[in-house]
């Protein structure tokens, strides 16, 4: 494609920047704020730092939607050397501020630069995967309008699992969604909760639970199987597996095992939780996104 | 076909899956030999009994003649009204001849079409009295035309492919075939459940046939149709003010499969433009009387009644001479000394204790066609105020918290008598659910559970579980967001992913193959099997924990109704195992002192 593109995408991604295999690419910081302070994730403010001091302390935590200037900013160092700006956004679902603001800027620099905001229905993971498989597509397309023919399907065929031990956190974001159903449960449980991408109208979705990690990650195998056999689809395009806590966790090396077992895929990614995604997971949880188109 | 087992089992399960989508649709037909709404249901739940049968038999060690016969086994056992039953003996004759060909795994053609033969035979030769018109006339197509293009050089599949167009050609002829079917204005229920077998069979989960639900049902069909007799009889079309209130019936007639109906419509709509044409008038009158009346028959034998009856002392032709004498629609089948019986009879009970002294029954289940017809022909009123519901009728108040948390939306508990059709039947009602998930936790709740179902106008999916724990299993599964036959399937597959064992104590002194267990000891059960037995319930449990536990990490105890919260035993049970976690709960049941699951 003789067309010059550049990704915009904000820091909630469920991967590293270094795992973006694209020259032409933006994150954008989202704002954490912790017992009323704004935080930016840097070399200490990681996911894992903030997951540490959910353990120790009694703090409150928070995230915000990506502001407007730094958005602005990247458009305008950015607007005179590329034709298109794509921005792989977390769901409106999720957040939807962030999308709003993203439509804003779109008409705003409607005149100056064409910009695509792809709505992911995902936060997490879930974006990361999707980001991923986008620029595949766009690598591979050899125009810009069959890059965009495909943009919908890959976010309609996409599904993350998240393995939530404390659905609280979940709650306190107001993220929690129709997956609120699977508070109170009498026995112990690990829920299991979803983000679908034909469904915008929930935060996220209840798939099932488990009293294992063993029993949990077989509930996401079942589901995307499941998911799978109904789209007549034999291979996952791009899996996006992570820990939030630990990435050699047993509850993670049981899911790829799992995976493997179980699933034909043509592309797996070790994950990496990001400090804006510990804000909504809390400790212990785990999961993964699939993009089956 | 070159199949293993367990393809075979795959294909089956996703024409399970399209015959469930369509099975209210073929319900909808049913209006021979008695109108009671049932064909639809009747076929999944033999097919759903045989798979269940045959799950032991759909590894890759297993042949494909094992794993036919064991789902035609199944398929018998389980078979329910005159569709099951000759769709049970056609898998039979199937069965039968496959039997005899070598365990390679690879069946030719040839002898696929054999078996197809050889499966339609069985069923036109086991019925007293076979109809035309019916499944049987398709099944018989269905081998014929195999037949012909088995030489073809395609594979089975595709050979099924090809013929569907010619059962959708003699599906639509069953009205000519059978003069009942033409005055109800539908075509044959069965035929179309087996059509749509076919169709499942042929192409799997990428069927799409007619999934969308007709606008008018049977109810709404004959009520619409009453109105417009009443019209013409009171002569209402004739004034301007009163047409005006007809212009509802202005319905497409692509909307209605009722070709009774459709003609009436047309009637009705010549009459409306002719104005006063006395023969018209007479004509819908005399054809809506028809339709009503053949779909309100006087029902002569109320009792849908079926059992299998295992006996050395008579045989097939003795147990059909018995059965003539109290009913109708008699089909027995036989396998060894093993009978499967259906009857039409108004003295069910007395049938029953006539065989009593001649060998053993069971699986008796009676539906009562006269509520089950009310049913089919009274109309939905906004009855409905939810999707999805999930029903499990449960022993033990604990229990029934527990499934409930775990997003059981409606529970029935019961103590130490099993519920009722009635109570079974109401608890479903009570759902007021468009789509039911149910299940109970003992098998022989089955039986009930299967005729309750029959009285419900929702849309039900029975998961056969037989115990708690495989409840729990399948609600581990559920996801409120997932369609119900999504959630069904998986919550099929995933029943016995816990193990456990359960606790008892013995009420008398008792043999097994290996063992006497003295009257007042605890014995442990797993897999059936008693596994072990001590006269101090910690000890058993420790004993148990020991032989079952491979390497699962968390051990839970459900403890039963006599059973006091004793928390001294978790912290016994944690010092001998102190790799894996425990954790008790209180389950509420009567029968057992425990319940143990190993995850």
């Amino acid at each position: 494609m003789d067309k010059k593109v550049l990704i915009l995408t904000g820091d909630n991604l469920g991967i590293k920047n270094e795992q973006i295999d694209y020259p032409d690419v933006a994150v954008v910081k989202y704002p954490v704020v912790i017992d009323e302070k704004e935080y930016f994730e840097d070399e200490k403010y990681t996911a894992q730092y903030l997951i540490e001091r959910f353990k120790k302390e009694k703090i409150t935590a928070r995230s915000q939607a990506l502001i407007r200037k730094d958005v602005v900013e990247v458009i305008e160092k950015n607007k005179d050397k590329y034709d298109l700006i794509v921005h792989v956004i977390m769901g409106s679902n999720m957040s939807a501020a962030t999308v709003q603001m993203a439509e804003g800027v779109r008409k705003e620099y409607e005149s100056t630069i064409p910009i695509i905001n792809i709505d992911t229905n995902q936060a997490s993971s879930g974006v990361g995967a999707v980001l991923l498989r986008v620029i595949e597509l766009l690598k591979e397309a050899d125009s810009i309008d069959e890059f965009i023919s495909q943009i919908d399907e890959v976010v309609k065929n996409t599904y993350s699992y998240y393995c939530v031990p404390d659905l609280n956190y979940l709650y306190r974001g107001g993220r929690i969604g129709r997956a609120q159903s699977l508070l109170g449960s009498v026995l112990k449980i690990i829920p299991v909760v979803g983000a679908f991408g034909e469904v915008t109208d929930s935060g996220f979705l209840p798939v099932g639970k488990g009293r294992t990690y063993q029993a949990a990650n077989k509930v996401i195998i079942n589901h995307i199987k499941q998911k799978m056999a109904q789209k007549k689809i034999d291979k996952i395009q791009l899996i996006n597996i992570l820990h939030f806590e630990n990435i050699d966790s047993d509850e993670l090396k049981d899911l790829e095992n799992q995976i493997n077992e179980n699933l034909t895929y043509r592309r797996l990614v070790h994950g990496h939780a990001r400090f804006v995604e510990a804000v909504h997971v809390g400790p212990g949880t785990w999961g993964g996104s699939f993009v089956l188109k | 076909m070159e199949l293993t087992a367990s393809d075979l089992n795959r294909i089956i399960k996703d024409a399970l899956t399209v015959l469930s989508i369509e099975k209210n649709r073929i319900n909808d037909l049913n209006v021979f030999p008695v109108p009671d709404g049932d064909t639809g249901l009747n076929m999944v739940l033999t097919i759903q009994g045989g798979l269940a049968h045959a799950k032991n038999f759909t590894s890759d060690q297993s042949s494909l003649s094992e794993y036919i016969t064991a789902l035609a086994e199944g398929m018998t056992l389980n078979s329910r009204g005159c569709s099951g039953v000759i769709l049970a003996l056609f898998a039979q004759g199937v069965a039968k001849k496959l039997a005899d060909c070598p365990s390679d795994q690879k069946i030719p053609n040839t002898e696929v079409a054999q078996a197809l033969i050889s499966g339609y035979k069985h069923a036109y030769a086991e019925i007293s009295n076979p109809k035309e018109g019916t499944m049987l006339t398709l099944m018989r197509v269905f081998a014929e035309r195999f037949s012909e293009l088995a030489m073809d050089g395609k594979d089975a599949l595709s050979i099924i492919k090809d013929i569907v167009p010619d059962l959708e050609e003699t599906l639509g002829k069953t009205p000519e075939m059978l003069p009942v079917l033409k005055k109800a204005g539908v075509v044959d229920s069965g035929a179309m459940g087996f059509l749509v077998l076919i169709k499942g069979l042929a192409t799997g989960l990428e069927y799409t046939g007619t999934r969308i639900r007709p606008i008018m049902n049977i109810a709404n069909v004959l009520s619409t149709s009453r109105f417009i007799r009443s019209v013409v009889k009171d002569r209402k079309y004739e004034s301007g003010k009163e047409r005006k209130k007809l212009i509802p019936l202005n319905i497409s007639l692509n909307n209605i499969t009722n070709i009774s109906f459709a003609n009436i419509l047309t009637l009705f709509n010549n009459l409306l433009q002719r104005n006063n044409n006395h023969k018209l008038a007479e004509e819908i009158l005399e054809k809506s009387d028809e339709l009503y009346q053949t779909w309100n028959p006087d029902i002569q034998y109320r009792y849908c009644t079926e059992f299998v009856f295992e006996s050395d002392k008579i045989g097939k032709d003795s147990i059909q001479k018995r059965l003539e004498s109290y009913g109708d629609s008699i089909l027995i089948i036989e396998s060894g000394d093993i009978y499967k019986c259906h009857i039409h009879t108004n003295k069910p009970k007395d049938l029953l204790r006539s065989l009593e002294n001649l060998g053993e029954i069971s699986a008796t289940k009676i539906d009562d066609m006269k509520v089950q017809h009310k049913n089919l022909i009274s109309e939905d009123k906004e009855f409905y105020e939810r999707d999805l519901a999930v029903l499990l009728i449960v022993n033990g108040e604990g229990f029934a918290k527990i499934l409930k948390s775990l997003g059981a939306t409606d529970i029935l508990v019961y103590k130490q008598v099993k519920p009722s059709v009635h109570q079974i039947g109401n608890a479903l009602f009570k759902t007021r659910a468009k789509n039911i998930i149910v299940a109970a936790d003992d098998s022989d709740i089955l039986a009930s559970l299967k005729s309750a179902i029959t009285l419900c106008k929702s849309n039900v999916e029975l998961i056969e579980t037989q115990n708690v724990i495989q409840m729990i299993s399948m609600m581990y599964n559920f996801s409120p967001e997932m369609d119900i036959l999504s959630n069904a399937n998986i919550m099929r597959e995933n029943l016995d992913t816990i193990k456990f064992c359960r606790i008892a104590r013995a009420t008398r002194q008792f043999k097994t193959d290996f063992d006497t267990i003295p009257k007042g000891n605890y014995f442990s059960i797993h897999n059936k099997n008693i596994l072990a037995h001590h006269s101090n319930l910690t000890d058993l449990i420790k004993l148990s924990i020991e032989k079952i536990r491979e390497n699962e990490s968390l051990i839970t105890l459900y403890r039963g109704k006599m059973e006091k919260n004793n928390g001294s035993l978790i912290a016994v049970l944690q010092r001998q195992f102190s790799s894996c976690e425990f954790e008790i709960y209180y389950g509420g049941q009567n029968r057992y002192n425990y319940y143990i699951t190993f995850e």
